[in-house]
């Protein structure tokens, strides 16, 4: 299997050479051309759910098709327009309905506007979410711990933990906010506890908090205690690994941690 | 054990786990005794007891129909067979009698006596339950001779009405497994794959990609622990179609035998059948018949012999509509959520579990057994040019005759409307047909000459789908089918991408909007230009062939679209916003006969005097309009 080929291919009129099988977003993106998206993101494999990274792939002789560059693969002699006319069809389609969805949303507004849409033409909503899947995805891909998921479906589709209750697997990490692309999910530490919920349209759902652990010498704060003690476990550390900061360890200013 | 010949219980069966049939030879003597005692029983009384007529109430005549016979004393001499579907679903319940094959339809159990003392026993043919011709009045007394069934080719159906779904020596006594013994004994699995590809199959379940072809790329498709698998889609969804679920309640093996021959070709180590939790009868039949061909020897170690072993299961769906879609009903069989994937890398490459897998639908698996049993040749000799072979439609809506019917390809649709289907109802106009469900489109009277097969049906917008055939009259109003589809598919996306969650949703809202009579003539060039984008820009088939119901409608019936948007009207009634119900005072006799089913109490009226009816408490049922004899209630 790893016995890679190098291919030629063409896009927007330039030859490229890489490997087959690669994904054709990846590509266009390491020889600067720019296609955007909402759903990606380096860490976590690709979905294909935003279809804002749609381009046109012919073969050269008069065929061609629409797909999502960032799940498809490669092949020698494929002409990538990423900027045709049915492609950016796809990509305004795309946006209004987005930007219908979520208003408000600045990565929203700002690509809407790039493709010259200014006011959708359908009745506007006021969510935040938009169900990209990304929380989904680096929560179980990253995280490993699956505390999120989709739930329902078609237009009814939602995002969260099981029943949108906040009781789940969650470790409290955080990588959800960070990955979000429409800051939907909210994080929060405060008076040592951490709160995380997700909120769309103006409904805090998921909500769910934890207990936060400081340095038993500085008193600096290391994290939520089930995030501490997920990585002990998963890492094979000490039981007491976590009651210092590593600036404490590292000075060896070992305080019996029982007192 | 189910058998009813005696055969099992001869001594000849070996210890307990041990296949009955070990060997073709073994198949062939079994067969012979099956194919005696099947035939020793000349005459029988058949019931179908395919779902439709169950609806009608079959069960209760079965059991009248054996009371009587216990009564008679007739039991050792006059079988009753519960079978699969007929396919007349219109005139259930149906009842044949054997060996005239005397049809009788629209049956009750107080029509048991007779049908026992006189018609079985004394062959007297009862008129008053025969079928008859809509047009002559005329009593029509065999199955084969009936307008419904006279233009058919029941190829792949034909047993359904002979055989008890239930015993596998019926399917073996009429030829059942010897496809199989061909296929595993005298043919290499590339020579099965080269039969297959020159029959010109193409799937059934609504793509239509060459099956020979499909298998050719799984064969050689690398597995990385030498696991393959095939998968039989029996999740049939689409509004009105039910040809998989009849074929697996009245005929399992046929699909169970064209799995075993597939899987030997494609080399597949398990199969599965993903198969509607909603259809309680086809999953009992199935297991069933799963249980029987194990027990039998057709599945598990070492087949009839041939060193080729191969079992299925069963994985039932849990009700979504994408989960047809190969790539989500896989997700959903490893036990993740039903969403599709792109197809860029082929499910027979990496499917289930990413090993190379190969899905077919119900009906194409249960075509491989005809293939290779009569041959390549024979079968291409049936259909078109690049459809060959039969289609099962369920023909449903305003059509006289509603049912299950299996055509040759290329017949057109007046053919199957009007002379299978009988023409409309109540002798209303034809205004359109839809077919392949919600991927599909309809189809106006104009293009009525349409030979039905794949290609030709793409060509006008609509597809062949899984074969559905929806027939709408003029009191249909097609901006109203649009929306209903719309619907259909705003439910049933599974949200994933965008085009289709956030497109299809926003396309209904126009079309509902345009069903209140708030449309703009902006609407229709916003739903025209949306539908190349939303089918362009959908991850799976499901969003790509969403535009077709609406884009098909508007394109063929674009007055009626205006007259919604322009004039604020229903042509066909429907749209509830855009009519209002009125009495002519001049039409009006006086009757009476509108004022009792009037829910809201708002016509008032004395005997022989025109009536009048309050508008402004009018909830619009139409129930006036329906019962009125003399056109006096307008709906305008």
């Amino acid at each position: 299997m790893d016995d890679a080929k190098t291919i030629t291919i063409t896009i927007n009129g330039k030859q490229v050479q890489t490997t087959e099988g690669r994904y054709l977003l990846e590509v266009c993106r390491e020889n600067g051309v720019d296609i955007p998206t909402l759903c990606h993101h380096e860490a976590v494999s690709p979905a294909g759910a935003c279809r804002l990274c749609a381009v046109e792939v012919g073969d050269g002789k008069g065929r061609s098709r629409i797909v999502a560059s960032c799940i498809y693969p490669c092949w020698d002699g494929m002409v990538v327009e990423t900027e045709s006319p049915r492609a950016v069809g796809v990509r305004r389609l795309v946006l209004e309905t987005l930007l219908a969805r979520a208003p408000k949303v600045p990565v929203i507004r700002d690509l809407a506007r790039r493709y010259g849409i200014r006011r959708p033409r359908f009745p506007l909503e006021n969510h935040q979410c938009i169900l990209c899947g990304l929380c989904v995805r680096v929560c179980s891909e990253v995280v490993g711990v699956h505390a999120l998921s989709m739930q329902g479906r078609g237009a009814e589709k939602e995002c969260g933990t099981p029943y949108l209750s906040g009781e789940s697997t969650c470790i409290g990490c955080g990588a959800c906010v960070y990955v979000c692309p429409t800051e939907c999910i909210h994080m929060e530490d405060r008076d040592g506890v951490r709160t995380i919920w997700h909120e769309d349209a103006g409904v805090k759902t998921s909500v769910r908090q934890f207990k936060l652990k400081y340095c038993k010498v500085c008193g600096a704060p290391l994290g939520p205690e089930y995030q501490l003690e997920y990585i002990r476990k998963k890492v094979g550390l000490p039981e007491d690994f976590h009651d210092l900061c590593p600036g404490c360890r590292a000075t060896g200013r070992r305080v019996a941690a029982t007192t | 054990m189910t058998g009813t010949s005696g055969w099992v219980a001869d001594g000849r069966t070996g210890p307990t786990g041990t296949p009955l049939i070990r060997s073709p030879r073994d198949l062939e003597e079994a067969r012979k005794r099956f194919l005696a005692s099947y035939q020793a029983v000349q005459k029988y009384i058949s019931v179908c007891g395919g779902t439709g007529c169950r609806g009608g109430g079959c069960l209760a005549v079965a059991q009248a129909i054996r009371d009587v016979v216990r009564e008679e004393g007739l039991e050792q001499t006059l079988p009753v067979r519960l079978t699969g579907c007929h396919g007349f679903c219109e005139r259930g319940p149906i009842v044949v009698i054997y060996p005239q094959k005397i049809f009788y339809q629209q049956v009750k159990p107080i029509h048991a006596r007779k049908i026992v003392t006189r018609s079985a026993v004394a062959g007297e043919v009862l008129e008053d339950l025969l079928y008859k011709a809509p047009d002559t009045k005329e009593a029509i007394p065999h199955e084969e001779d009936i307008p419904f069934y006279r233009k058919q080719m029941r190829l792949v159906f034909g047993r359904n009405g002979a055989i008890d779904p239930e015993n596998i020596e019926d399917y073996i006594a009429l030829g059942g497994y010897s496809a199989l013994v061909k296929a595993l004994f005298s043919m290499q699995p590339d020579e099965i794959i080269e039969e297959v590809k020159r029959s010109g199959l193409r799937g059934r379940g609504g793509g239509g990609f060459p099956t020979g072809r499909k298998w050719a790329s799984m064969k050689k498709a690398p597995s990385p622990d030498g696991r393959r698998f095939v998968i039989c889609n029996a999740d049939e969804g689409d509004p009105g179609a039910f040809m998989d679920r009849s074929l697996i309640e009245g005929n399992p093996h046929s699909v169970i035998e064209g799995m075993i021959i597939g899987a030997y070709a494609m080399g597949a180590t398990a199969g599965y059948v993903y198969i509607r939790r909603e259809y309680p009868l086809a999953l009992q039949t199935l297991t069933t018949a799963l249980r029987q061909a194990r027990e039998y020897g057709f599945l598990g170690q070492d087949i009839l012999g041939s060193g080729f072993s191969f079992d299925i299961g069963i994985n039932r769906g849990g009700g979504a509509f994408v989960c047809g879609e190969s790539t989500a009903l896989m997700a959903s069989m490893e036990g993740k959520v039903g969403e599709p994937r792109p197809k860029y890398v082929h499910t027979v490459e990496k499917g289930l579990w990413d090993r190379p897998t190969c899905l077919n639908n119900v009906e194409t698996w249960a075509n491989v057994p005809l293939i290779i049993a009569r041959g390549a040749d024979w079968y291409a000799g049936i259909g078109t040019d690049k459809s060959k072979g039969t289609k099962i439609f369920s023909l449903v809506g305003k059509v006289n005759n509603t049912g299950l019917i299996e055509v040759p390809m290329g017949i057109t649709l007046r053919e199957v409307i009007f002379e299978i289907g009988g023409g409309i109802q109540k002798g209303r106009r034809f205004k359109a047909v839809q077919t392949g469900g919600p991927s599909g489109g309809v189809i106006p009277e104009s293009l009525l000459d349409l030979p039905v097969d794949f290609d030709r049906l793409t060509e006008v917008g609509s597809m062949m789908g899984s074969g559905g055939m929806i027939v709408m009259d003029d009191r249909t109003c097609m901006v109203d089918v649009a929306r209903y589809f719309l619907q259909f598919l705003t439910e049933e996306s599974c949200g994933k991408c965008v085009p289709c969650r956030e497109g299809v949703r926003r396309v209904k809202e126009i079309v509902e909007r345009i069903c209140r009579g708030e449309g703009r003539m902006s609407d229709l060039r916003l739903i025209e230009e949306m539908a190349p984008e939303i089918a362009d820009g959908s991850l799976c088939g499901l969003g790509q062939s969403a535009p077709n119901p609406v884009i098909t409608s508007i394109r063929y019936f674009r007055e009626e679209w205006e007259a919604h948007v322009r004039d604020r009207k229903c042509p066909a009634g429907v749209c509830k916003d855009l009519i209002t119900y009125s009495i002519d005072p001049v039409k009006c006799t006086g009757c009476m006969a509108c004022v009792k089913p009037c829910p809201q109490q708002c016509i008032t009226g004395e005997r022989k005097k025109p009536h009048v009816l309050d508008a402004s408490r009018c909830i619009k049922c139409g129930a006036c309009y329906e019962v009125c004899k003399y056109d006096a209630v307008l709906r305008q």
